[in-house]
């Protein structure tokens, strides 16, 4: 498959049996229709996330780093090529089981943090919880108000977000992302808006909480500082990995 | 609570002012809904008790005689015998005592009063004044006009010999209680009757009707023993033509209600109620035109929640939800509120127009003002109202918001 990246070695654990990917994702074809114009957006991607992999993507502006993240994250559908998420073939899910299916794999971290700015920031992680409807609220609340404590935001879990300064907004929508205990998580230059400080505590969190729960982490970046934090580094360019 | 309403409820509140000018709007629609039900309702009452008030609801007459013609079997265009109407005798009830008793125990029946009815002239000297007169038993009088409760002088009649007129014939014959008046029938007998009270119900009645007692009236329309129809008055009067037909079957008289009497007032409370009707839809869409734009506008200004919404795994459906019960509770809380006010509005009219004599202006009702189906109404108008910002809501596209 043009443009895509080695598969990394099995990466083993305390030297234990080998890491399952978590994420497999093969021949990625994306197209986009304008008119009469196609544009080909992603031109043949494979790649694999092992559980509690930290995964860099790095590339320049238009390579087609979001719009794979978003095939990943299940929120668009490729043109072609398959995605398997914990083993489990997703492409081909109807609209009603893709978003069950996101809700309890996949967590998404943003540039822009995207809080709901009217609920508090305790609301905001509880949020995938309440989609779910599988929760206790007590439990729900229990488990949202310890990530809140482990981002350490405690003292501001009933402000409203937009009360709270960049960094804490990023630092809820890490909680939010964890909430569900996702498989994935799929970051979207999460430093991308925050000063060197900030982008260095909100990686070490990142990192952190990705090795307490085994979540495989993508990160897509233009920031090779962020980028060699990560175990492993994808490069993108013109719709291909290299 | 789900948490659909718990997004429902934080956006209309984030957005206090704008939430406050739109529970304001469909506050204002069920005020005009609630005041226009209340004002085509009390008028209806108001008209029909004015027509009704000095009516039988339902009377009973001999039946009319139709002439009928007995063919030759050979020659069906050569009468054997003709009976004409006008050679029958006057149409009279004999066994109306039996009658009155079978009609009373008639469920829905409230009063019964035989009556002998008639046309003749006061005499007051050499003045003449043409007058209909009723006669009905003792304790009867009172039964479909209520004279007792309008008396202005003196008494209902006691004996065969007194009189009960109105104002306006007291006036115009210039005469007043204990004053002895001719009364001729047109059937050329005559009778002098002493007047023992006056009468003030409103209306011709008060020129044109007198009344006295059975015996007088059966005397001068030559109809001892019998009466000339027996009117009734029914607990419901909207229940009167169905209660008509079936006293028609059980008595074999003609039944006719005051509905079938007043088919033109029925026709101008139809129109009436119908323009009302149109006032009242006029002010649902507005309640619908409101919220649907103010839920419009949240759904493009919200696109990028409902983006990040989507994208951890609420479903469309849910997203559709939101808007579906902001618009229920838009509709609901704006229309409890408007309803409490219209009901206000309509009180203070009532006392801030009225006149000297006690009446108000407008013949508002407030208790009818319709105020539970209002709120109905504007409840299902706000998630009408809301259909097509939650589809549009819906279909956000996540990715489109994120990325942008």
């Amino acid at each position: 498959m043009s443009g895509a990246a080695p598969d990394p070695a099995p990466r083993r654990h305390d030297d234990g049996p080998a890491v399952p990917a978590v994420l497999v994702a093969r021949g990625i074809v994306k197209t986009f229709h304008d008119g009469e114009v196609d544009t080909e957006v992603l031109r043949g991607v494979d790649l694999e996330v092992r559980s509690g992999e930290l995964v860099a993507l790095m590339g320049p502006s238009g390579s087609g780093k979001s719009t794979l993240l978003s095939i990943l994250g299940t929120l668009l559908r490729p043109t072609a090529g398959s995605v398997e998420i914990t083993g489990r073939e997703v492409t081909d899910l109807d609209e009603r089981d893709l978003t069950r299916f996101r809700n309890r794999h996949l967590g998404f971290v943003f540039q822009l943090h995207h809080l709901l700015p009217d609920f508090t920031a305790l609301e905001n992680v509880l949020f995938p919880a309440w989609a779910s409807r599988a929760w206790d609220a007590e439990d729900a609340r229990e488990r949202a108000r310890e990530l809140l404590d482990r981002v350490g935001l405690s003292p501001r879990r009933d402000y409203k977000a937009r009360q709270l300064s960049g960094g804490q907004k990023q630092r809820v929508a890490v909680a939010r992302a964890l909430m569900m205990d996702p498989d994935v998580v799929l970051a979207d230059e999460p430093t991308g808006n925050l000063d060197s400080e900030t982008s260095e505590e909100v990686l070490d969190l990142l990192r952190e909480m990705s090795e307490e729960q085994h979540t495989a982490l993508l990160i897509s970046t233009h920031d090779e500082g962020v980028a060699r934090r990560c175990d492993r580094l994808l490069q993108m360019a013109d719709g291909r990995l290299s | 609570m789900p948490y659909e309403l718990r997004v429902s409820l934080r956006y209309l509140t984030s957005s206090r002012l704008q939430t406050c000018l739109i529970l304001a709007g469909v506050a204002v629609g069920i005020l005009a809904f609630t005041f226009m039900a209340a004002l085509i309702n009390g008028l209806e009452v108001s008209l029909t008790e004015d027509v009704i008030g000095n009516i039988a609801h339902v009377t009973l007459e001999p039946p009319d005689r139709v002439p009928h013609v007995l063919p030759d079997p050979g020659d069906p265009f050569r009468p054997l015998a003709a009976v004409q109407r006008g050679s029958e005798p006057r149409p009279e009830i004999p066994d109306w005592r039996r009658l009155e008793r079978q009609i009373e125990a008639t469920p829905g029946v409230r009063t019964v009063a035989p009556q002998v009815t008639g046309n003749g002239f006061l005499h007051r000297g050499e003045r003449l004044l043409p007058v209909a007169f009723t006669g009905a038993p003792r304790g009867k009088l009172s039964a479909i006009v209520d004279l007792e409760g309008h008396l202005v002088r003196g008494a209902l009649p006691g004996s065969p010999e007194d009189l009960l007129i109105g104002v306006g014939v007291a006036e115009e014959l210039g005469v007043t209680t204990g004053q002895r008046l001719l009364l001729e029938s047109e059937r050329g007998r005559r009778r002098s009757l002493t007047v023992r009270g006056i009468f003030d119900v409103g209306g011709m009645i008060n020129d044109q009707a007198v009344f006295v007692d059975l015996a007088t009236a059966q005397s001068l329309m030559e109809l001892e023993g019998s009466v000339s129809k027996i009117g009734l008055k029914v607990d419901d009067i909207y229940d009167a033509p169905r209660l008509a037909r079936r006293l028609a079957g059980a008595t074999g008289l003609d039944a006719e209600s005051w509905i079938e009497q007043n088919e033109r007032l029925q026709e101008a409370l139809t129109a009436q109620g119908n323009t009302g009707a149109l006032i009242k839809l006029f002010s649902l869409l507005t309640i619908v035109i409101g919220i649907a734009s103010v839920l419009l506008l949240s759904a493009v200004r919200r696109q990028a929640e409902i983006g990040i919404l989507r994208s951890f795994g609420v479903s469309r459906r849910s997203v559709s939800v939101v808007f579906v019960l902001q618009g229920l509770l838009l509709g609901t809380v704006g229309s409890v509120l408007g309803a409490g006010a219209g009901w206000l509005f309509c009180r203070l009219l009532l006392e801030l127009t009225r006149g000297p004599g006690g009446d108000p202006a407008l013949p508002v009702d407030p208790s009818r003002g319709e105020y539970g189906m209002a709120i109905l109404l504007a409840t299902l108008a706000g998630a009408l109202a809301a259909i097509l910002p939650a589809r549009r809501a819906a279909t956000v596209d996540p990715v489109e918001v994120i990325q942008h």
